[in-house]
Formats: C-alpha cells, sequence, structure tokens
C-alpha cells in the first residue's frame, strides 16, 4: 500500500485513455461519421450498462433488467434498446480459494456450502437470517467472513490499478502503454466494447453509457474513443460509483457509506461524495431486497428507491436522454 | 461469544476439581487462589475459539437442512450433479422450486431459468459459439422470470425476479466445482455485449 499509495489514481484512467487512443490511433475506425449511417432519429437509442467488480453475468444483467424496469422501453417518444457489457473481474478464481480456506478453518460442512457465499459477503439475506435466528452467536463469524470479502475487493481494486501504473511509473508516456496495450486483458475487453460501439453507430444508434463502478475505466475509454475520433452521434455517459480519477465532465453519484471507495480514497482520488445514506442495519433494503454490507452495491444501494442517491442518478439519464434526443432537432420542452 | 464462554467456565471447573482431587488446591486457602487465576489467565490467552465455532455453526445450519429451513442440497461431484427425471434441472433444485413456487405458470418460469443456468454452466468454454449461445439461452431464461413476475414492485420482495434468478444461481453453483464452472464463463465472456432480452419467452 505504500508504495501504491505514491501512484497517482490518474494514471490508471489515463493508462486505459492511452490505449485506447493509441490504439485507436493506428487502425482505421470500423465506421466514419460520414459513412453509410442509418439515420439516428429514426433508430432506437442504446442504453449499455457496463458493471462493476466481482459480478457475474447475471449479476450484470440484473443491472441492465434494473435500468430496463425503471426507464421503461420508451423515454420522450424514443425507444430504447438496452445492452449489457461485460467485464469479468480477474482474482474471482483466488477469492473461491480465500472462502475455501477461511471455512475449512472452521469446518468441512460449512466449506462446502458455497451457495451460502453471496449472502455471506453482501451481507443479509433469507439463509443467512434463518442461521442467526437459530443461533444469533453465530453472527460474528459470519462477520468475520464479511470483513474478508471486503478486504479481497479492495486488494482486487488494488491488483487492478497496480498492473495499470507499476509498469509505467509516476509520469506515464504514451509509448510507454504499448507493451500493455500488447499484452494485457483489460486491452482486450476495450477493444470488444469498442467493436460494439462501432456497430451501434453503424447503426445509427445513439448510445448513453452507464458506467458502474469498475465499469467506469471500462467506459471511459469507450467513451473516449468515440470523441477521439469525432463520431458524429449522440453520446452521453452517467457515472455510478465510479473508481476512476476522471469522470469525463459526466455526472457521477457517489454515497457517503460507500465502503469500496472510501477505501480506494485512502490511496488517491476519487469522484466526491453527492449523498448521505443510512448506516448498514438501519438502509432499507433493495430491488432485490437485499442489502449491502459493503455500501456499493447497485440494486442494493445505487438503484435503491428509498435513497436519494436513485433518484439522482435517474436524473443525470433523463437530462442526457434529453440531450441526445435533440441532438438531431429542437431541444425537448 | 457465547459459547467460548461457556466452554471456559466448563473448563475452569474441571480444573478445579482436578485441582482439588490432586491437592494442588485447598479450600478457603489464600495462598492457592492466585495460582487458579493464573492457570485460568492462561487457559483463557491459549484458548482457541474455532472448533467451537465449526461444531455450533455445522449443527445449526444440518439442523435448519433437516427442518426445512435451509435448501438441502445435492453435494456430488460432479458439475452436473444428479437429474434422475431429465429434465435438466438437479432434482434438488427442482425439489426446492416446488417448495416455493406454488403458482404453476411462475414455477414453469423459475424451472426455465434453472434448466438454463444449469446449462450454462456445463457449457464447454473451450468453444466461444457455444458459451454465446449458452449464455442467450440463459438469458431467455431469466426474461421469462421478469416477465411472470412483472408485478414483483407492487408485490412483496419475496417475488422479486432479481431475488429469484439470484437465489437460483447461488444454489445451483452450491459447490466448488460449480463455482469454478460458472467462473470460467465469466472469463470467457470477459469483454463481450449482448442485448437485453424482455418480454414473453417462456417455454410454457
Amino acid at each position: 500500500m505504500t508504495n501504491f499509495s505514491k501512484i497517482s489514481w490518474s494514471a490508471v484512467v489515463g493508462a486505459l485513455l492511452a490505449i485506447t487512443v493509441a490504439a485507436s490511433a493506428a487502425e482505421t475506425p470500423a465506421c466514419n461519421q460520414a459513412e453509410a449511417l442509418i439515420p439516428y432519429e429514426n433508430s432506437e437509442t442504446v442504453v449499455a450498462y457496463i458493471n462493476g467488480i466481482l459480478t457475474n453475468v447475471q449479476e450484470a444483467d440484473n443491472g441492465t433488467d434494473a435500468f430496463a424496469g425503471l426507464l421503461g422501453p420508451d423515454q420522450h417518444g424514443k425507444s430504447l434498446r438496452y445492452e449489457t457489457l461485460y467485464n469479468d473481474t480477474r482474482g474471482l478464481l483466488d477469492l473461491v480459494e480465500v472462502f475455501d480456506q477461511r471455512l475449512a478453518e472452521r469446518g468441512q460442512t460449512m466449506a462446502g456450502r458455497f451457495e451460502l457465499l453471496p449472502e455471506l459477503i453482501r451481507g443479509g439475506g433469507p439463509m443467512t437470517k434463518e442461521i442467526i435466528a437459530a443461533a444469533p452467536e453465530l453472527e460474528s463469524l459470519i462477520n468475520d467472513v464479511m470483513s474478508d470479502y471486503k478486504s479481497f475487493v479492495h486488494g482486487a481494486l488494488t491488483k487492478l490499478t497496480r498492473e495499470l501504473t507499476l509498469t509505467h511509473g509516476e509520469n506515464p508516456l504514451i509509448e510507454n502503454f504499448l507493451p500493455l496495450a500488447a499484452t494485457a486483458e483489460t486491452s482486450e475487453v476495450i477493444a470488444r466494447h469498442r467493436a460494439r460501439l462501432d456497430q451501434w453507430i453503424k447503426n445509427g444508434h445513439g448510445v448513453m453509457l452507464l458506467a458502474y463502478s469498475q465499469g467506469a475505466l471500462f467506459g471511459n475509454a469507450v467513451y473516449q474513443y468515440a470523441k477521439s475520433n469525432n463520431f458524429h452521434i449522440p453520446l452521453e455517459m452517467v457515472h455510478i460509483a465510479p473508481v476512476s480519477v476522471h469522470t469525463l465532465g459526466r455526472e457521477h453519484t457517489r454515497v457517503d457509506k460507500d465502503s469500496v471507495l472510501n477505501l480506494l480514497a485512502l490511496s488517491g482520488t476519487i469522484p466526491q461524495i453527492t449523498n448521505a445514506i443510512p448506516y448498514y442495519w438501519s438502509r432499507p433494503p433493495g430491488l432485490n431486497d437485499r442489502a449491502d454490507f459493503l455500501g456499493h452495491g447497485l440494486l442494493e444501494i445505487y438503484l435503491n428507491p428509498h435513497l436519494v442517491a436513485s433518484k439522482r442518478i435517474l436524473s443525470h439519464i433523463d437530462v442526457d436522454l434529453r440531450t441526445m434526443f435533440s441532438f438531431y432537432g429542437p431541444a425537448l420542452p | 461469544m457465547r459459547p467460548y464462554i461457556s466452554g471456559l467456565i466448563v473448563a475452569v471447573v474441571l480444573l478445579i476439581i482436578l485441582l482439588r482431587f490432586t491437592g494442588l488446591a485447598k479450600t478457603g486457602s489464600s495462598a492457592t487462589a492466585p495460582s487458579i487465576v493464573s492457570a485460568f489467565n492462561a487457559m483463557a490467552r491459549d484458548y482457541t475459539p474455532s472448533p467451537l465455532a465449526t461444531d455450533r455453526f455445522n449443527l445449526i445450519v444440518t439442523k435448519l437442512e433437516n427442518e426445512g429451513k435451509l435448501p438441502k442440497l445435492d453435494r456430488s461431484n460432479t458439475v452436473a450433479g444428479i437429474d434422475a427425471d431429465g429434465n435438466g434441472v438437479r432434482d434438488d433444485i427442482d425439489v426446492y422450486i416446488a417448495q416455493r413456487f406454488t403458482e404453476p405458470l411462475e414455477r414453469a418460469a423459475v424451472t426455465q431459468y434453472a434448466r438454463g443456468y444449469q446449462a450454462f454452466l456445463l457449457t464447454d468454454t473451450d468453444d466461444i459459439d457455444d458459451v454465446l449461445e449458452a449464455n442467450r439461452i440463459r438469458r431467455i431464461a431469466s426474461a421469462c422470470v421478469f416477465y411472470r413476475f412483472k408485478r414483483w414492485k407492487d408485490t412483496s420482495a419475496f417475488n422479486s425476479p432479481f431475488t429469484i434468478v439470484a437465489d437460483i444461481g447461488a444454489l445451483t453453483r452450491n459447490t466448488k466445482a460449480r463455482l469454478h464452472a460458472e467462473l470460467h464463463m465469466q472469463q470467457a465472456l470477459n469483454g463481450q455485449g449482448w442485448t437485453h432480452i424482455r418480454g414473453n419467452t417462456c417455454d410454457d
């Protein structure tokens, strides 16, 4: 942490942006702004959700489903098409090992019960409630597991940022990023997202990026790619709990008791807190009827209809959609 | 903490009895009191709570499983587990769904998701086309759950489709091998994008 704390968070985003800029400069864009575009006004607007850290595919889809449910099939008379841009978090296999070891210290029967993992690491849930109701003294053991997970999340994010920065020192230059671009799995993820964006642009879609948590790193890269190529399309982005230092001038939301972001804030600069939420034990359940021990969950915290943060996010989306829909015509009232 | 304290009290009582029988402690003797306190402190220092906590947790979870308050799941070595009726869903997951969902159309939707998710876990990750197809089938099944439980906002969160698909997923990947299978699928899908599916996509 000592060395890491010296590294600017701006280098993390810089790394991703530089990869994008350098790579895009070397290639011909898959589509150019002037060629064979389907008129945007006749096309759907793509609302693309980019998931956060330690998220499985169903959880990523749940994020997309949540936005689809909250925003609906159309806004201001324009049709919306929802997409998921998935990024996996490396190190999940490590998490399984840590979990297994921790639980093995406490007994093989529990170690075999991996169905308890999601509830144990997030806090709450019907199975843990049953266990604690039957044996309240076990709550401290469950809290230990949640703390292990919190440490793991911090470690995973630290590892990601370190990987993106250590090679390049504190004053990174674009050429230093090229070896990373050639080898890192991250660059492949960005390239795939970029290809998806190219396809949407080619088909005349406007694009709204909803970048959550770790998704901010990928969202920024895709957004910057489009902007740097002067694609003449309506393109907006909203940040939710961003782990990046930069939001590229886009709106963001961060709650005060998001312990993932608060831990990151200790070792670098991230966007400021915008909303307060209650403490864990007094938080209303989120869209999935679950609480999140870490205060970082999309469904539990940021899209929780009982918390004001969700209203802020939906407001940002609405403003951006209005801007997009006015792209080729008069401003919406 | 209560089991630890109870354990310590039992241990101290046993120690006192032992000391009395061996003549090392005499009731009412002020001279021997410090040695007992020291022994107690030493025991407290050396006490490791893990075995007690382990036994307690296993006992409670097993008890709750036997009472039907927690699902009793197949923990065989294979990712596939046991599907005796060949409906594409593990038999223990079938039992869970039958107990939790009584309305036929809702039960059919959840069963479709369980089938889609089971197939997802069993996919060969070396073939990206198979991976994408398995993910598509899983998403179709997920859309069916969201369609059949679309009134979730107006009813109890128990029927939230977010919770239903999350629970089926968690119960299906209930062993290390099954969790690993999912993680390999996640890695295979890293960077991919897909269109959200909605509407009535139900088989039944």
